[in-house]
């Protein structure tokens, strides 16, 4: 038995809560870092990190009440950096109940407060964050220094050295992020990792530049390190914690297995075991396939973070894409109101349907025909009309007007989105409401032949609606 | 848990860190908890809990100046449940060599030693349990169950008949005892996800002595 390797995943914080942005001043708020914690441990994760990047600019105080918030609902070891400049400001973060402080531009400009630090709490409560970044002065050899201030400032101590010097001063863990890979997502910087591992006894924690499941597992047994940490991919949920852990076990990694999920024991399967699974592309929204889930099917999803299902023709468990080799990603997986039906999101890596089509529900074939309700109602849905446009783009039918004007191209499409839009326009002033909505209507149908000849997704649109109206994510449990 | 039988949970309040953690582990399971240096409170309690995240001799020197020591020990022989968490865990033994040899409450026979030279100390992160009994503490907790670590310290010389639990960290030691009415665990139950909430909703089961 040896220690697991840890999985942790980042929360960059401000203001109390979770902010994405490349730069200081372009932050957008991503979430409640409590919410995200929790779900986090859920998942699986070991330990969660908490970085406030604000923590300069900041209040202390709205950091201390964020870790007390936190500790209030995890059950996992957290660790919390950001702006802790002296053994006071550690002390807050402690007594309110993170496990462990990260130090990092106050430690290089006074090393004895990792000292300190070692002294009160323990040296197993001290992490050294050493951002890392090669630098080449003149015509001489790049040279790893160490930056401070977000990665911003250079110093004159190499990683190698500094790493040494922390741990000597009393730092029980190094998180090391490599500037040069963090944000590239081109993997772990593997010779950085390496030549602090071979400089210190004390845990390395890698940090910077995951973005394939097989960076994590490299980090461990290419660059030493104990631990692996992301944020982004994990935030993004471009992997789940337990499609790391699989990806690691499967390297032949010790990593300790996501807890059974409660979520699941709420579920109501049916007679022979099985509960209906929609998957929908968590990017379009469009429904992609209907398939089968025992519990089997679903743990393996859940463990994976890849579509799994039943075969009730086959009885047996299959992995979608396994023989296509279009695996489905699931970036989430949400049950109905009275659970006996089941969600997966994913971000599909090719089409879903055997055909090879997007969706097995590509086929434009209509079944019946439903008599309108009586009044006009408060709901516009286009889906039909663009379904419709898309379909005569794929197969033409002879004396189509769509066809005629996909024919014309994009240009003459356009041209009429410009009439129809003035016409809508002069209607809103001097026609009654009746003539608004006929001109609305031809203004749309265009809209979407024009969309549909771009080739652009009705999806896309929806996306930025969402996103303009800056609704929040949906949350998958 | 009806209202009527909500466990109770005495701390005792020795001037040891990270409390909280612990104090809200046992809320989150419906306990009621009394975090307390007083003596008679300790003394006639049910469930004596002695937490700790400090180093042995402090420790130890602060439940003897208290009187707690002995409130402590009054508990245990009135048949009180006493779980020993972490550095509470190693006072249970009869000694520790943490900056030289220092006696421990002797409740449980084995010494408290620094890890070997050749394994990395401290000890921190996730392990796995390697169950030795399954009532009491490990009732329902599968073998080869993780649970967090941190120490550089852990009891050697244990009776196999009091171990529940080891772990293997350069070689087998253990991490759960259970001698009669004491028990105590080397790792953070309240920092162990779900199996650590298994392993104290076991502590707080109402077949208590």
């Amino acid at each position: 038995m040896t220690v697991a390797v840890r999985v942790i995943p980042c929360l960059d914080v401000a203001n109390g809560r979770v902010v994405k942005g490349v730069s200081f001043e372009n932050l957008r708020d991503a979430g409640d870092p409590v919410e995200a914690a929790v779900r986090y441990e859920a998942e699986g994760a070991d330990e969660v990190a908490f970085l406030d990047i604000a923590a300069a600019h900041e209040k202390r105080g709205t950091l201390v009440e964020l870790v007390g918030r936190v500790a209030e609902v995890l059950s996992i070891p957290f660790t919390v950096g950001g702006g802790v400049r002296s053994v006071e400001d550690a002390d807050a973060l402690l007594r309110a109940g993170a496990d462990r402080v990260t130090v990092n531009t106050a430690a290089v400009e006074d090393p004895s407060l990792l000292t300190r630090l070692a002294e009160r709490f323990g040296a197993q409560c001290v992490v050294v964050a050493i951002d890392g970044k090669r630098v080449r002065h003149g015509s001489g050899l790049a040279v790893m220094r160490v930056m401070t201030h977000g990665g911003r400032r250079e110093t004159d101590r190499t990683v190698i050295k500094w790493a040494a010097e922390a741990t000597g001063a009393g730092a029980g863990e190094i998180l090391l992020t490599s500037v040069d890979a963090d944000g590239t997502q081109a993997g772990f910087d593997l010779e950085m990792l390496r030549a602090v591992r071979t400089a210190v006894d004390v845990p390395v924690v890698a940090s910077g530049g995951a973005g394939q499941l097989d960076d994590f597992a490299k980090a461990v047994l290419v660059g030493g390190a104990d631990a692996v940490l992301a944020a982004s991919v994990f935030h993004d949920r471009v992997f789940t914690i337990g499609a790391v852990k699989e990806a690691m076990r499967r390297a032949g990694l010790a990593v300790r297995p996501a807890p059974a999920h409660v979520r699941t024991l709420l579920l109501r399967y049916d007679a022979n075991g099985l509960v209906p699974v929609i998957m929908r592309d968590v990017v379009t929204g469009n429904v992609l396939t209907l398939a089968w889930a025992n519990a089997e099917a679903l743990a393996k999803t859940r463990e994976t973070g890849l579509a799994h299902f039943y075969s009730r023709s086959r009885k047996a468990l299959w992995q979608k894409g396994e023989t296509s080799g279009n695996v489905q990603r699931v970036v989430g997986i949400s049950l109905d109101c009275d659970a006996d039906a089941v969600l997966y999101d994913v971000r599909p890596s090719g089409p879903a349907c055997h055909t090879g089509a997007d969706s097995c529900f590509s086929r434009v074939e209509t079944f019946d025909t439903f008599e309108p309700g009586a009044g006009p109602s408060d709901a516009l849905d286009l889906t039909e009309l663009f379904a419709v446009v898309r379909a005569r783009k794929e197969a033409p039918v002879a004396g189509s007007y769509t066809n005629e004007l996909l024919e014309a191209g994009v240009a003459r499409i356009a041209q009429k989105v410009g009439e129809e839009a003035v016409e809508t326009a002069l209607a809103s002033v001097t026609g009654d409401a009746k003539a608004l909505a006929g001109e609305a209507a031809d203004l749309l149908y265009h809209l979407a032949v024009l969309l549909t000849a771009r080739g652009v997704a009705p999806g896309e649109v929806a996306a930025k609606l969402t996103e303009r109206r800056g609704a929040p994510r949906r949350e998958n449990p | 848990m009806t209202a009527t039988s909500v466990p109770a949970v005495t701390l005792v309040d020795y001037g040891v860190g990270n409390t909280a953690s612990v104090i809200r582990a046992f809320r989150r399971l419906g306990a009621e908890v009394d975090f307390t240096a007083d003596l008679d409170r300790v003394a006639s309690a049910r469930r004596v809990v002695l937490p700790g995240v400090a180093a042995f001799q402090p420790a130890m020197n602060r439940l003897l100046e208290t009187g707690l020591e002995s409130a402590v020990r009054a508990a245990v022989k009135r048949g009180a449940r006493l779980l020993g968490l972490c550095l509470g865990f190693q006072l249970l033994f009869e000694e520790s060599e943490e900056h030289g040899v220092n006696r421990g409450l002797g409740l449980v026979p084995g010494r408290v030693r620094a890890f070997p030279a050749v394994v990395r100390t401290p000890h921190v992160g996730w392990n796995q349990l390697l169950a030795r009994r399954t009532d009491g503490f490990m009732k329902g907790i599968a073998d080869g169950s993780w649970v967090y670590f941190v120490h550089s310290f852990r009891p050697e010389g244990v009776d196999p008949a009091d171990v529940a639990a080891a772990c293997d960290h350069g070689g087998e030691f253990a991490a759960i005892v259970q001698r009669g009415n004491v028990w105590g665990c080397q790792f953070h139950p309240e920092k162990s996800s779900e199996n650590g909430r298994f392993l104290l909703s076991n502590f707080l089961e109402e077949d208590a002595p």
